[in-house]
């Protein structure tokens, strides 16, 4: 059965060697499970400061209005000057949600990929960090708030980590593998 | 040790004897003939600097005798022959050879139609893609072989063939360094790898090689041991196969050969190789990009991956340039016992080749190439510089195998060198003994002068003495514990020897050269269409934005590249590497931005750190 590896090469294995990562052995195994347990922080703080951001908003005073239309969405409206600042900060809670949600879920995701050897466990971490990398540098240049420094400094470490080769040969490509080793062993097929 | 060629008799038997089978792909239209009969068929021609090409010898007037005198011989001047003819082509292609082309193609049988099959753009990225346009467009400006020289040279092929059909070799014998050395070369009218099979280049003349290597015993019998197989310029250890090793496929005593379509490289197994052209960066961004390349996989422990290196010396690469030399094995089989026999060898060593010494142009057309791939090789024995090549004077270093004793030799020169180490471990210890001795000596003395201040000078220098001497004695133990162990390693590998054990057949080779896989050839129908026009359509996009998108020039960019880039990563199964280098280039940015926002935090921080350092090593001093 043909199915798609971890570099999305078309491999001629079963199901389950298509999903599961070339056996680790006991070293390679601990960077796995650290970025496992890193990338759950990473949703949790994810989430949190959303939930923070969400808190802060006194959501008595923001007044929905929604539209007839369904894919216009809501919009918040607000009659006094105070209000429109209370507008505005529940507008931005809404936003920092939205754009972090995503992230939080693929962490989750990703790191029960890596916690179960999967090989498309690194390719959803690392999806996780290029769209909270893309929300936050969105973040900065619209209203630049100040929590998004400590988050792009956690993704950039989780990017290097990711990258790192201890991390990626673990997930190299099992058939990239058998080429190199019958180069040498003269495996002739 | 040079090398002394057989005797003409011998030299034949050998080489009849292990003579290999071609086996060619379909759609090959030309095959190893005698050089006689092309010769007859050429003109000689003279070509000087800044100066028109001058014939020498008119066509039909020129034999192999009067090709190794080669006329008006003079520094600078570049003798060539030529097989076709611009101005006899002209006159054929208005008198009837567009209709004969088209009409040759009608009768041609699905026996000799060739089919290329999955491209080999789809192999490959968009920068080599965009590369490859450039190099195709680049054709038409360098010097190359005309368009319709491969048709016309496949006329007089035909015509030489069909006054006598015949499939010949050039062979040579000849013992080096304990081993027989057969050479096989194969002399190709034409090189239509471009034209025909959609490669790199096209030129008149072509001259490929094997190579086999027997060992001879005491009584004269003679066992091959390796073979060599020459594809493009590969040369070294990955070049040979032993004897044994299942890669190299036999019928009897006879190897066999997969030639491919157009180049008529040797491979050994059949299947279809993509050959890379390497175009490389000048040679400071090469330094730059190596230094950030080094940092990044050194300093930071980042996976490279398999980016542009070259294949022969794993410099960095700008853009590789895919072409599939095609050996699938399945179109005519020459060969002992096949469908089209080989005639007897012509012999290239003296007296009977003159020719072979004495001619040092090129075997057809001088295209001026600056980069020489569409200009017609030398002979056998020289570069196209009239250097003389490697694997004529040293044919058994060309494949690696001057560092190979034979089977014959193998064990007597193990046990050879085992005596050798054995010897020196012997001379070692007396000079330890010896040593030792001194050094107990000189220690004691020193000893006895420690704490006399009346002795302090001399004290000084013995014991400068002592501690020099004592370090030639450790290296000494250091080097007689090395070579004792070398000793019984070659005892192991002696004893192995004995029991009939041999070394892995394939332990030399560091990089064989591989058939692109079934599954890596199925690229699919949509990835095929979408290699095929991609490179255009970016273009295409390109200047619509610039044109119409002006507005949101940075935004329309941007999309459009992460459309290309996705779709491109999508149908090349490289998502993963996509979504890394953008999480780089994000990384990059967002670690920019950190550094403007808090410069001079980081300032303060790192004066900090220095302040708590100096410190804590003050403090430190003081408590001692």
């Amino acid at each position: 059965m043909s199915s798609e590896g971890l570099y999305n090469e078309r491999v001629g294995d079963t199901e389950r060697d298509s999903k599961i990562a070339v056996n680790p052995d006991k070293t390679s195994s601990r960077p796995i499970r650290a970025i496992g347990f890193l990338l759950i922080l990473q949703a949790v703080g994810l989430v949190g400061i959303a939930t923070f951001d969400l808190r802060q908003v006194d959501w008595q005073q923001v007044q929905f209005e929604f539209s007839p239309q369904p894919q216009e969405g809501f919009e918040i409206t607000v009659d006094w000057p105070q209000e429109q600042e209370v507008g505005l900060e529940a507008t931005r809670a809404i936003e920092v949600a939205i754009r972090f949600l995503p992230p939080a879920v693929l962490a989750i995701l990703g790191a029960l990929g890596f916690l179960a050897f999967s090989r498309r466990g690194w390719f959803l971490a690392a999806l996780a960090q290029t769209l909270s990398l893309w929300a936050c540098l969105q973040l900065y240049y619209e209203w630049n708030p100040g929590f998004i420094y400590p988050v792009m400094l956690y993704c950039i470490l989780m990017v290097l980590y990711l990258n790192s080769h201890s991390v990626r040969v673990v997930f190299h490509s099992r058939r990239k593998l058998e080429r190199q080793s019958a180069a040498r062993s003269g495996d002739i097929t | 040790m040079t090398a002394e060629h057989l005797e003409a008799e011998a030299a034949t038997i050998l080489l009849r004897r292990f003579e290999p089978i071609m086996r060619f792909t379909r759609g090959e239209r030309f095959y190893p003939m005698d050089v006689e009969p092309y010769v007859s068929s050429c003109s000689l021609w003279a070509q000087r600097a800044d100066e028109e090409a001058v014939c020498l010898v008119p066509r039909g007037e020129l034999t192999l005798d009067g090709l190794a005198q080669q006329p008006q011989d003079e520094l600078g001047a570049t003798h060539f022959l030529r097989f076709t003819d611009p101005q006899s082509f002209k006159e054929l292609y208005s008198g009837g050879l567009r209709r004969r082309r088209r009409g040759s193609r009608n009768v041609k049988g699905p026996q000799d139609v060739f089919r290329a099959g999955p491209g080999r753009l789809v192999r490959v990225g968009y920068l080599s893609r965009v590369a490859d346009a450039f190099y195709s467009i680049a054709l038409l400006a360098r010097g190359r072989v005309p368009g319709e020289a491969s048709f016309e040279s496949s006329i007089h092929y035909q015509r030489i063939m069909s006054e006598r059909e015949q499939y010949r070799y050039h062979g040579r014998a000849l013992r080096q360094d304990g081993w027989i050395v057969l050479q096989y070369w194969f002399f190709y009218a034409f090189n239509d790898w471009r034209s025909g099979f959609y490669g790199a280049n096209d030129h008149e003349g072509d001259w490929e090689k094997i190579a086999v290597y027997l060992s001879e015993s005491e009584t004269g019998e003679v066992r091959p041991e390796w073979a060599a197989y020459a594809a493009h310029n590969y040369k070294g250890d990955d070049l040979r196969r032993r004897w044994d090793d299942p890669e190299l496929e036999k019928v009897g005593e006879h190897p066999i050969v997969y030639v491919g379509a157009g180049t008529h490289a040797s491979y050994y197994r059949q299947g279809e190789y993509l050959t890379e052209l390497e175009l490389r960066p000048p040679t400071p961004i090469a330094r730059v990009t190596e230094a950030i390349h080094s940092f990044w996989r050194k300093t930071l422990h980042q996976y490279s991956g398999d980016g542009a290196r070259s294949e022969q010396d794993g410099a960095p690469t700008l853009f590789l340039v895919p072409f599939v030399d095609y050996a699938r094995g399945d179109g005519v089989v020459v060969g002992p016992g096949q469908e089209k026999e080989w005639e007897a060898p012509r012999l290239l060593d003296p007296p009977s080749s003159a020719w072979v010494s004495g001619y040092r142009g090129l075997w057809g057309f001088y295209a001026q190439d600056p980069f020489e791939g569409e200009d017609a090789p030398a002979g056998p024995m020289y570069n196209h510089d009239k250097s003389v090549r490697h694997e004529w004077y040293d044919p058994v270093g060309w494949a690696g195998l001057d560092k190979v004793p034979t089977q014959n030799e193998a064990l007597g020169a193990i046990l050879k060198q085992r005596s050798d180490v054995l010897r020196r471990c012997a001379t070692l210890r007396t000079e330890i003994e010896r040593k030792s001795h001194q050094l107990k000596s000189l220690g004691v003395e020193v000893a006895a002068m420690r704490d006399q201040p009346h002795l302090a000078a001399p004290y000084r220098t013995k014991k400068t003495q002592l501690d020099e001497l004592s370090e030639e004695v450790v290296q000494l133990r250091s080097q007689l514990a090395t070579d004792s162990t070398i000793s019984e390693s070659l005892e192991g590998y002696a004893t192995r020897l004995q029991a009939g054990e041999r070394e892995p057949a394939r332990a030399h080779i560091s990089r064989a050269l591989q058939p692109v896989l079934d599954n890596e050839r199925r690229a699919g129908r949509v990835a095929e269409a979408w290699a095929a026009v991609s490179v255009g359509l970016m273009l295409m996009a390109l200047v619509w934005i610039v044109v119409f998108e002006r507005q949101q020039i940075a935004s329309a960019l941007v999309v459009s590249i992460a459309l290309f880039a996705f779709l491109e990563a999508s149908f090349r199964g490289r998502l993963s590497n996509l979504v890394s280098s953008v999480n780089v280039g994000l990384g990059i940015v967002a670690a920019l931005i950190i550094a403007y926002e808090f410069f001079w935090q980081f300032v303060a921080l790192a004066v900090l750190m220095v302040g708590l350092y100096v410190l804590w090593d003050n403090l430190r001093e003081l408590k001692r």
